[in-house]
Parts: C-alpha cells; structure tokens; sequence
C-alpha cells in the first residue's frame, strides 16, 4: 500500500515550472518569492523568543531546508545518430528565520553573497548540453512593531557580471538589532551533462548542533522515481518520514525542534558524537557508471557496501602496477634471493619500495610549494589494493583492512568511499600492518587514529589478472600503549650570566609514536627525508630519478637548488617549535640538529637538541630568584568550571606519555626551595601525574611524568581525567625560589 | 572613502607578503619603465594619460611564480597587457580581469587584471608590459619607484605637451639613488622629465607602519589645468580648485527632507540643552549606522544622500558626515562636511589632489566653537578624538568658500586607563577587589570589542580580557556600567581570586603584583624591522594595587623605583611600604605615538629596564625573623 502523502503537492510543484527554459530570471524570482513565503511553515510566523533564550546573540525561530530532483530523458542530436541525454533539474531553498538580538549577529546576517548565475552549457553542432545554476534570493525585515519590510533585492551588486557568469553580494538595507530576519536562497540546477550527478556531487550533510538555537528545522526532499536516493542517519538522528506521491517519487521530510548550540570541548570527534544526516543521489546511469562516477553496484545495499563493492572493484593488474614489487631483485640481488627471503624482512623492503616509489619521486609541480612536501599523503585505498596484488604476486597471504578515521564517521557511515581507509594485515605470528599515510608512517605502525576501530577485513583471492573474489571478516585494530607514544625531554637549564632574570636552556626531545609524526615533519629538510628512504632501499639518486621523468628531465638544478634552500630555511622551524611549546619568542636559538631522523621503524625515536634563552621565567626578589619551573614543560590547559560537567565520551588523540627531565643548575652561594610543592602524585584508570624536585650535587632535578592510558574514555570517567588536568595544571604554576645563603 | 590612484598600491598590499625580502627573494626587477604621456583625445573632448609599463624580471631560484597583479577601475582603463618568458609568450597566457575586494570596501568598482608570471630556471627573463589609459587627470595622483620585488633599476617618464599644467612633487627622495633629467621633444611640443632610480628595495609590509606617502620615494603629480584645441580645462590648479570640485559633488544633496527632519525631531524629542540634542543625533548616528562602503565610480567622491543612508541603517564615512550634518541642520545648527586625510596619508591641502584625503567628517559650530563629529568612531565622545584624525587638516564647507581649519591634537589624557585594587594573601592566593575606568580610545577598544562578541559571551570575554587570558585569575561579580553610552566613560568593578598569586617558600611571601606587565614584550626586533613604528593611540595607563600585609608579616624587600621619562613616553613603576600594606604604582604614558628607527635602540633599552623591574617581587617574611 502507499505511504500516505505528507505534503500538498503545490510544495514541490514549482521545479516543473522553474526548469523551463524560457522563464525569465525575474518572473521565476517572483514565483519563487511567492511560493517560498506563500507556503512556509507556521513557525514561520514566530516572532517571539523563549526567555530561557533571551540573552542569546541570535536565534533561529525557523528553518527549511528543501531539496527536488527530477530527471528526464531528453533528445539530443549529435552528428550522425541521435541519442539520449537525461536532463535533471535540482531545486534547493534554503529559508531561514532569525531573531538578531545584537551587533555580532547583525554583522553576521546583514550581507549575502551568491553565485547568481553560473551557465556551463556545452554547444556543438547542432545540440546544447545544458547546465545552468541560477540563485533567487528574498529577504524581509520584520521589526519590533511587527511591520514588514520586503527588501529590495535589485539593491545587490554584482561582482562578477558576465553573461554567463554572475556574482551578487546584497547589504541588507535597514537592518537593526532586534529585528527578525527572514530570508531565503533558492538555487535551480539544470544539467544535462554529467558533471555534478554523482553521489558525492550530490551530498548534503546536516549536522544536528549549530551555532545559535535553532527552534525549528524541517528536511524536505522530493525524487523522481528515476533518480537513486541514499541517506545515512548517524549517531541517534532521528530517520525521515518516506512516502511516494502518485508519480511516484520519493517524498521524505524530518521535522526537529530545539536543536542544541554547539559548545566547543576538549578531545571530541563531532561526527561520531553530534547526530547527522547525509543524503545523495544520483541518476546512475550506465555512462555515469563507466566513467567510474559513484558505480551503485547494488541499489539495495547500504553506502558503505556499495563502497566496499566499489574497493574490491579495483583489484585489476594494470601495467606498472608493481613496479616496487620488480625492485626486489635489485635490492636483494636475485630472483632466488627474493625467494628465499624471511617474510618479514621481503615485506620490508617492498613496503620501503613503495614508500620511495610514492613520496620520492617528483612530478615537476612540488616546487611550487617546496615546504608542502613533508606534509603530503599517500591515497591508502588505491595504496593497499595495489600493495595487496603485489604481496599475493610475491605468494604472501595477506588482508585489506578497511576503517574509518576515530577523528571522523564511523565506518557503518562511510558515504562517500574517501570515507574510509585501507591497510594491509599480514596475519603471521606477529602481524604485520602496512600502513599509507603521511610520509612519515614506519613500516608496521597503525596511524593512530585507526587504532581501536573495527575494520572490515578483506581476504582476497586471484582468480586472474582482473579478477579477484574475496571472504571477508571484522577485526578490531590494536591500540599502542601510551609509552609507545612519548614524549621525552631533556632540559639543561642555567640563569643566564648576562642577565640573571633571563633562563639558558640546552634541551634535547625525543619523541616516538604518534607524537614524532608533527614535528619530523616540521623539522626535517626534505631533502633529508629523500636521502633517508634512498638509502633505504639502495634507490637512484634525485637527478637519474627527475632524468628519468618526461615532466622533470629539465629540472634537475630547479630540485637541487630548491632542495638546498629548503634546507637553509628549515632551520627557522626549530624557532618556531620553540615557541610553540613555551608561547613566547625565544632568543639567541643556536644548536639546533636532528640527532635522529627516526625515518626507520628499527630507530624509531625522533631525536633533535637546540640551545636557545627564554625571558619571562624569572622573578628577582631582593637577592633571590623565583624560577617558574613548572612552565619548563611548556604551557598546559587549564580546565574552566565550564569544562567540568561532560556528557559525551572523550576522543583521546592516542594514548601517550610525557616525561621531562629538568635540571637547573643553582648558582654557587645559593640553595633551591619549594622541592615539597613540586611532589605531587595522582593516578588512576585513565592515567597518571607525577612530579618531583631533588637537589642533586649543584643542580636541582625535577622530573615530570603525565600519562594518559587510553585513546578513549567514556564520560562517566571524565572526572578521573579531570584529576590528572588538574594536577598536570597545578604543576605548571609551580616555582622554585633560589635563595642566596647567609 | 575615497580611493586614490597611486598605480600600484592596491596591488602591493595584496601581493606584497608573496614574495621574499631583498635578501633572498626569489626574483628581481632588472629594469621597470613607466611613462606617462599626457594626450587629448579628439572624440571625448578631454585631457587623458597613456601610462605604459614594461618590466623585466629575472628569477633567482627556479621554479617561480609572480603573480601580475595590475589595478584598474572607472577611470582607469587596461587597454593592453602582455608577457614574455624567455622572449617568448607562454601558451597558456590568458590575462583574467576581475573584481577586486578592497579591505573594508563593500562594493568599489576596483578591478584587477592578473595573470602568473612562471620562470622556470635560475636566470629565466620575464618581460611583462601594460598599456592603459587614465580617462581624467584628476585621478593620476602619484606614481612610486618601489614594487613588491627588489628593483635594479627604474625609470618613471612623464611627457607633458606645453599645453598641460602638471607639477611634480618629490618625495622620500633622501637615501635614494634617484636622478632627475629634463629635456624638451620638439615635435610633440612637450617637456620629458625622466627619473632613473637604481637598486630600489622592495615594499615590505610591517605593522604599524607609517602610511606608503611617508615612506617610499614617489612623485606626486598635480594635475593644474589644460588649455588644448581650444578647451580650457581646470583640474586642481589650487585649492579653491579642488573645493569647487568638491562642492559640485555635494551642494545638491537635498539633505532637508521629511523623513531626515522626522527623524531628527524623533531623536530629541524631550531634550532642552542644545549639547543634549546634538549627542542624541551624534550618538544615534555612530551607534545605528553600519559601516558599509559603497565606493564605485563617483560613489567614491559622493556622499549617499542622507535619507538612504538613514533607510538603508548603512553607509560609508562620507554617508555618515552627511547623514549627521543633515541631521543637526533640521535642528538648525550649523553642522558641515568635511574632507581631511587621515594620518595615514603624508600630505594636506597645501598640494591640492584627491590624494590628499581619504576620509570625510561633520564639524559643528556652536557658539563659536568647532567640534568635529566622526561618527566612524563607534563608542567614541563627542569631545574626543581619534588619533588618526588628530592635528590633521581639514577642509570645511563654507558655502561656495571653504575654511582651513585643524582638528586638535590631544594629548594621552585624553586616553586612560585606570585601574584601582585592594588585595590580601589567602593562602597562595591573592584576593580582593578591582575597579576598572576606561576614557577615550581605551574605552573604544574596549566597547569595540564588546559589541563585536556574542552577547551570551561578553562576560567571558571580558574576562579574558581583564585576566589577560590568564585561568589562574578568577574574577567574579562582574559588574561593567556605560556599555551603551558613549558619552560615559566605561568603568568595571570585581571579585578576585588570583589563584597561585603568592608563592610561599618556609612561610615567606613572594608577591608579584603585576598581572599585565603592559609593554614587557615590546622591544622591536632591530635587525628585522625597516620602518618608523607609529602606537595605535596616545596611552595613559595608571593602575593602583594596595596589598595588606598580613598580620605578624614584614616586608623585606622592595622592587627598586623605575623612572624612565622623555619627551615621547614615560614608565613609572614605584612601591611604597605604608603601615600595614604595600602600595604599587605604575604609569605608563605614551606621548608621542610616532617611533622613528633613530630611536630604536633607545627603546629597547628603556623596555629592557621596564621589564627587569617588572620581574621583581616583594619579599613578606614573618616579622619574628
């Protein structure tokens, strides 16, 4: 039986007119206006706000959102055949109805810009591909005394003002505090082309918090029956009404009151804890699947086994594909030595090979922006199928893991297949996980933001050079533990004889883990990096590699010399590390050297030492001096009552350790107090905080330990991590007095 | 308000952090020409300039991209652009044309031609032309040596036929290798003055920086008149010149009308005194109307009318001057625009050019008295006045005359800061109470920065603001009055709780009383900074801090007194040990907001001093001891 219609027909009526090409840009602005005011919602009459509410900057009495899509075929005539085009038209308004309660919001809402036209039509011969985008906006002002005002839109200005390309910008004439703002941005797409048709080029994202109250928000999507429709409702969203009208399309509407106001906090991941929707569609059809545009494999599967179809789609050997596969033999000398190589120490040097493969060879565009280099990303998706073909070619068994991201959806909501990644599992006696990440990922490091979460496990199957099957499984990917993510530091620390109230400090870090990725990728030259995964696998040097590239063959002396310079102007990030972890400019920043790249997994602590002077952390007092030691480990959060109450979970970056050894040398005739306050322990479940301070010959040694065991805590554990803040911030006030003796 | 045709100054303050400084930028300009040939043209019956530029570029790294940026707008037309690599025009070369969003300008007709200028290799040549016309004199105000990138050498020509009045004006020449040459061309009838400079630096961007008039060696051209195929023209031979120009543009504004003169009544209605009315106008003018600059075409030169500007609850500097004067005409006083140019601008009216001012105010004589009424100023009093206005010069209307007047110079009294606390030792923590005043553009900061947060976050910004960010400073009660009226000074009053203020070693006191340490981190970096460092405003920072001293407590050690006094600041930090207390004292005046690299090092000095002193704390031990 069919679902009984939920809205009058006359509401999505307007796109049959509104695709017709022949209505001029004014009449339809007119109809629009008519059917957008005409026909809103009665919370569109609200001109009050709830008083709990009263002393909010803005708030949105109402909103709507609303969305049709219709497609026809239509006839086109190329040269010698004709053939068919599809012709879908899209009608999105966006209304909206806002109480401005003060001069942040009127400037927020007082100005409106848009894309008024866009006309991208394809002419040849005889025929015109359509696609055009046209934008209709209305505004009115109600005002305290309840009169209304229609704005006069003519009043924009035009940017950009071409005939096929125009850009508006409005000044809301008459805007005042305490008026209400009600107004609405109408986009119609017709496109008979197939830019634009595929489920990514289609998807609206709702996330169900906002930046003011929203008392009223309404979905509202109109389909026709030809065009495919998928939506994810996420983390307890509240699913749509669906119903088909006598055409049968798809109607489906969401109607929420007192949506929430985000509040920023501390460790979260928004689109795992904040309820969301996400709709597409497309027309799929066979062209759009062929040329590779969101294939549906299987209408009645969900997004993410439509992606995960998609993903096993792509196992098809293509020349090249296994290029670092074929360096083997170079590396270990002979076919039979490859055979005959441990499993691990082959997958090794092939992951390696992949690596200097991918992040050492240069396309001619890198110069132009040199510093970008070292903070590129391998494609994991495209990276773990190919290295998969490779490792069943070599023999070795292995599986594709597919995640998704801690720090985005889960992968129950992939939508979009780049809503996931893929690693590779070699299930021997101890796994190996082959990671494509940055460019600092080691050989057997999970990046931290996939440790903890399910992954669907693939296991493929050659059947041949394009066919592959594959069973498939779950696993949950491991955590490292916080003392595989650490930072660890070491601090020479003196009152600088020139100027007793200024600190000399000779330091040393080392990180591992999660915690290095940043800061190697700060520090380290790129040609430092380069030479690193050269000597890796017994690579070419740079100039046979750019030689040997149609692309780069001139532009040997561009990358020696921009590799150089890079070189130079890298040292300056040392300063800026600096100040970054103690907020203020240091002086005199001397010494500054990698000890250890750390670009192996068998060397896997990032190691750098630098000299510099910092002001501000000395008091004189009389002939004493008061240090602010506790800041030597750099500044650190302090939680405000606000941060206090939480009700969602705690999104950890990792779990990870800090430890600081800090030694300050007391001056000859002076004695160091103030040890007690610096003892402090706290630990529990979630971690712990420890601090100590001994005199030990001439110099004072305070040593600091923070811990946080897991990458995940629930919110009923807060408070516990809330210990470990505070003691961690009470740390940070602490001071040591040197006192001159006698 | 007014923009101002400089050839090239729009385009380096978009583009001008892109490339490097001499030292190592990644391109030089190897010879830059720029002519400018004064011509009539027959069909439009008028005086235009031909401006032509040929620039040649050499790379010195491989691999860059400059981005060609050129302006143009109504009165400046492209008529040509064009570019070599290597003697050869690149395939893909496509200039685009483009509007152009000028800082805080809603809407101007400011446009920009650009294309990328890509060198492959070391050495790589770029030649990069352009040929455009300035359709009225008026408009070409100056033309300037230095571009975003180091120059070798420049050459800026003017030719100027016998018919055309035209004076050059040299500016910032001093420290410059720049050489003047004349001579006459027979043929045209017209005089060629050639400037040729060498090794030019490139224009660099540093924060409170003098405007570019100061700074950078330029020209300045003064259109006067032309007598040509027997039309007279007149552009700005003199002031009276330039004010006629002007007049022409405002003295049909019909600003009494209905709605201005309802308004007007509507504003006052139960006020007697005159000073009561003419803030009721002023204050509603400065609160209710948005700043929005419409700037295209004559827009830029013509006030809105006062009724759209009162409709629409928007409008530029000039909109709001005439939206006041009209205003307070319907009331019948005597309120008229004027023009002046703010202390960005290095020139006044003894050069008559549109380049001479930028922005537009209302003065009003009362009794004799001129105020001036710059309703831009958001929270500013009446009798106060902005630093970028004061001592500038202004032209006022006066009917068809026009007066010469000054906008006074205040000094940092007028500007305060004052702040009052009595506080105790609990523990390691200092509490207490805290009273805040604010006065002129300290009060306008602060009420500036107020309205221009969420209003469910005001208290927690100010918050922020009064612990200086930091979380240890707990403040509660807050109580701030005179948020909504300008004509008040602001003033705030709180609980305290600054916790770990105190730090305790074997019973004794350590106190720091001196959360702020205003200027502690104001040494300018020398070997880094090339220009003049101009403060935002006259400062007059007072703050008063009485801590008691606990029973059974002495105090033992004193920060030593700072005096540090000259004719362009003072720091005064003083402690007085009182009966039962300790007594701080700090007072740091800024007198002169103009800091010139001769005095650098001086400066440094002097904060080297302040911030040791800042560092210094008072030692309370048990009075047994």
């Amino acid at each position: 039986m069919k679902k009984v219609l939920l809205f009058p027909l006359w509401f999505f009526i307007s796109l049959r007119l509104f695709a017709q090409d022949n209505v001029p840009y004014a009449e339809k602005a007119s109809q629009i206006q008519k059917d957008v005011w005409g026909n809103a919602a009665p919370e569109f009459k609200a001109t009050t706000v709830p008083a709990n509410l009263a002393n909010e900057s803005a708030v949105v009495l109402a909103r709507a959102f609303s969305l049709q899509r219709t497609s026809k075929p239509r006839l086109k005539f190329m040269v010698i055949t004709a053939g068919v085009a599809t012709r879908t038209s899209k009608l999105i308004t966006y209304h909206e109805r806002v109480k401005i309660n003060d001069k942040s919001a009127l400037e927020a809402f007082s100005t409106i810009e848009y894309q008024k036209k866009l006309d991208k039509t394809i002419s040849f011969l005889f025929n015109k591909m359509l696609n055009v985008a046209n934008t209709y906006v209305g505004v009115k002002i109600i005002k305290p005394n309840g009169s209304e005002n229609i704005v006069n839109t003519g009043e924009e200005v035009l940017l950009k003002n071409e005939e096929k390309d125009q850009k508006g910008k409005l000044a809301i004439p008459g805007l005042q505090v305490g008026d209400i703002l009600d107004y609405y941005i109408t986009n119609i797409d017709v496109t008979e082309t197939e830019a634009g048709n595929s489920f990514k080029d289609n998807d609206n994202l709702f996330v169900l918090v906002d930046e003011y109250p929203v008392l009223y928000y309404s979905l509202d999507f109109n389909y026709s029956k030809k065009i495919h429709v998928q939506y994810i409702c996420a983390n307890g969203a509240p699913k749509f009404d669906e119903s088909n009208d006598d055409a049968d399309d798809l109607l489906m509407s969401l109607k929420v009151r007192n949506l929430p106001k985000y509040q920023s906090q501390l460790w979260t991941s928004p689109l795992r804890q904040f309820p969301y929707l996400e709709v597409g569609s497309s027309y799929g059809n066979k062209f759009t699947s062929l040329m590779g545009y969101d294939r549906e494999f299987d209408p009645n599967a969900s997004r993410f086994e439509n992606a995960e179809m998609g993903f096993e789609g792509g196992f098809h050997e293509y020349p090249g594909f296994n290029e670092p596969e074929e360096k083997l033999k170079d590396f270990f000398g002979s076919h039979k030595n490859v055979k005959n190589a441990p499993l691990d120490s082959l997958v090794k040097v092939l992951y390696d090979e992949w690596k200097f493969d991918v992040f050492c060879t240069y396309l001619g565009t890198e110069l132009q922006d040199i510093n970008a280099i070292n903070y590129r990303s391998a494609q994991s998706r495209h990276a773990a199928l190919v290295m998969s073909m490779m490792l069943i070619d070599l023999g070795i068994d292995n599986s594709v893991l597919l995640v998704a991201p801690r720090t985005s959806n889960t992968l129950e909501n992939v939508y979009n297949p780049e809503d996931m990644d893929a690693m590779i599992l070699i299930n021997t006696q101890i796994p190996i996980y082959l990671a494509f990440d940055d460019i600092v990922t080691h050989y057997n490091e999970i990046p931290a933001r996939f440790q903890g979460e399910k992954a669907i496990q693939l296991i493929p199957t050659r059947k041949n050079a394009q066919k592959y099957i594959f069973d498939a499984s779950e696993v949950t990917l491991p955590v490292a533990p916080a003392d595989k993510n650490q930072v660890e530091e070491n601090l020479q620390v003196s009152l600088d004889p020139a100027n007793a109230q200024k600190l000399k400090i000779a330091r040393v870090v080392k990180e591992q883990g999660e915690l290095r990725h940043a800061d190697q990728k700060l520090l380290l030259p790129v040609q430092d990096i380069d030479d690193g995964y050269r000597n890796m696998v017994k690579g070419d040097m740079l100039e046979k590699r750019l030689k040997a590239l149609q692309e780069t063959k001139k532009m040997v002396d561009d990358y020696t010399f921009a590799f150089t310079k890079q070189k130079t102007d890298n040292a300056k990030n040392f300063t800026a590390e600096i100040k970054d972890q103690y907020d203020q400019d240091p002086e005199q920043v001397q010494d500054a050297k990698i000890i250890n790249a750390a670009l192996e997994n068998t060397d896997p602590v990032f190691q750098y030492s630098e000299s510099f002077v910092l002001n501000n952390l000395v008091k004189k007092a009389g002939n004493n001096y008061i240090i602010d030691a506790g800041k030597l480990t750099g500044n650190f959060y302090k939680l405000e009552d606000k941060d206090r109450k939480r009700t969602i979970d705690v999104y950890m970056p990792c779990a990870r350790t800090f430890k600081y050894t800090i030694s300050i040398a007391i001056p000859p005739g002076y004695s160091a107090k103030g040890m007690e306050e610096m003892t402090i322990k706290k630990a529990n479940k979630t971690g712990s905080f420890s601090s100590s301070a001994v005199v030990s010959g001439n110099n004072l040694v305070i040593t600091v330990n923070r811990v946080y065991t897991n990458n995940f805590e629930k919110a009923a554990d807060w408070p516990l991590l809330t210990e470990l803040i505070d003691a961690a911030s009470n740390f940070n006030s602490q001071k040591i007095l040197l006192e001159k003796k006698g | 308000m007014i923009k101002i045709l400089t050839a090239f100054i729009a385009a380096l303050c978009c583009f001008a952090n892109v490339m490097a400084g001499a030292a190592d930028s990644a391109a030089t300009i190897t010879l830059a020409k720029e002519k400018y040939v004064f011509t009539f043209n027959v069909k439009t019956n008028s005086v235009q300039v031909e401006r032509s530029i040929d620039n040649l570029y050499q790379s010195n790294a491989y691999d860059v991209d400059i981005p060609i940026v050129e302006n143009y707008n109504d009165e400046v037309s492209i008529d040509d652009a064009d570019c070599k690599i290597d003697g050869r025009t690149p395939k893909d070369f496509k200039p685009e044309y483009s509007y152009y969003s000028e800082g805080d300008i809603f809407y101007s007709d400011s446009r920009i031609c650009y294309f990328p200028l890509k060198l492959p290799k070391k050495n790589s040549r770029g030649e990069v032309s352009f040929k455009e016309t300035i359709l009225d004199p008026r408009y070409f105000t100056s033309a300037f040596f230095t571009d975003d990138l180091p120059l070798t050498a420049k050459e800026i020509t003017f030719v100027i036929p016998r018919w055309m009045k035209v004076e050059l004006k040299e500016f910032n020449f001093a420290g410059f290798d720049i050489k003047k040459a004349s001579s006459y061309d027979g043929k045209m009838d017209a005089d060629v003055i050639t400037y040729t400079a060498a090794n030019i630096p490139a224009f660099k961007t540093e924060q409170n920086s003098p405007g570019p008039t100061y700074i950078y060696p330029h020209i300045m051209v003064l259109c006067k008149s032309a007598a040509v195929a027997g039309h007279n023209f007149t552009y700005f031979a003199t002031l009276d010149d330039q004010y006629a120009w002007y007049r022409d543009l405002v003295k049909n504004l019909n600003n009494n009308n209905d709605a201005i003169s309802a308004k007007a009544k509507e504003l006052t209605t139960g006020l007697a005194a005159d000073m009561d009315k003419i803030k009721a106008v002023f204050y509603y003018v400065q609160d209710n109307i948005r700043y929005i600059a419409f700037e295209n075409g004559i827009a830029g030169f013509r006030p809105e009318r006062a009724e759209e500007v009162l409709r629409k609850k928007y409008g530029d500097c000039k909109g709001m001057a005439n939206l006041t004067k009209a205003l307070l005409t319907s009331l019948g006083y005597d309120a008229r625009l004027c023009w002046l140019g703010t202390n960005h601008i290095a020139y006044d009216y003894q050069t008559p050019s549109m380049a001479v001012d930028n922005h537009m105010i209302c003065a009003l004589n009362y009794k004799g008295k001129i105020t001036y009424l710059d309703a831009t100023e958001s929270y500013l009093g009446i009798n106060d006045y902005a630093e970028r206005i004061q001592g500038r010069q202004v032209l006022m209307e006066n009917g068809d005359k026009y007066v010469l007047a000054h906008i006074p110079v205040e000094t940092s009294a007028q500007n305060y800061d004052f702040e009052t606390s009595k506080l105790s030792i609990t523990d390691n923590d200092l509490t207490g109470a805290i009273t805040h005043l604010w006065k002129g553009e300290d009060k306008e900061m602060i009420l500036d920065g107020l309205n221009s947060i969420k209003k469910e976050n005001t208290e927690e910004a100010m918050t922020r603001y009064l612990s200086d960010n930091n979380s240890d400073y707990q403040i509660k009660e807050l109580s701030i009055s005179n948020v909504a009226n300008p004509d008040k000074d602001v003033t705030a009053s709180y609980k305290v709780d600054i916790k770990n203020g105190v730090s305790v070693f074997s019973k004794e006191y350590y106190v720091d009383l001196d959360r702020k340490k205003e200027f502690m981190n104001a040494a300018i970096k020398t070997d880094e900074r090339k220009h003049d460092y101009w403060f935002d405003y006259k400062e007059n920072l007072c703050k008063e801090t009485e801590l008691t001293v606990p029973p059974n407590y002495k105090v033992t050690t004193l920060p030593a007194d700072l005096n540090i006094v000259n004719d362009d600041y003072e720091f005064h930090l003083k402690y007085t040990n009182a009966p039962g207390k300790v007594i701080y004292k700090k007072n740091i005046l800024i007198k002169n907001t103009h800091l010139p690299v001769a005095k650098f090092a001086a400066w440094n000095k002097d904060i080297d001093q302040l911030a040791k002193a800042y560092n210094e704390t008072i030692t309370l031990k048990p009075g047994n001891e």
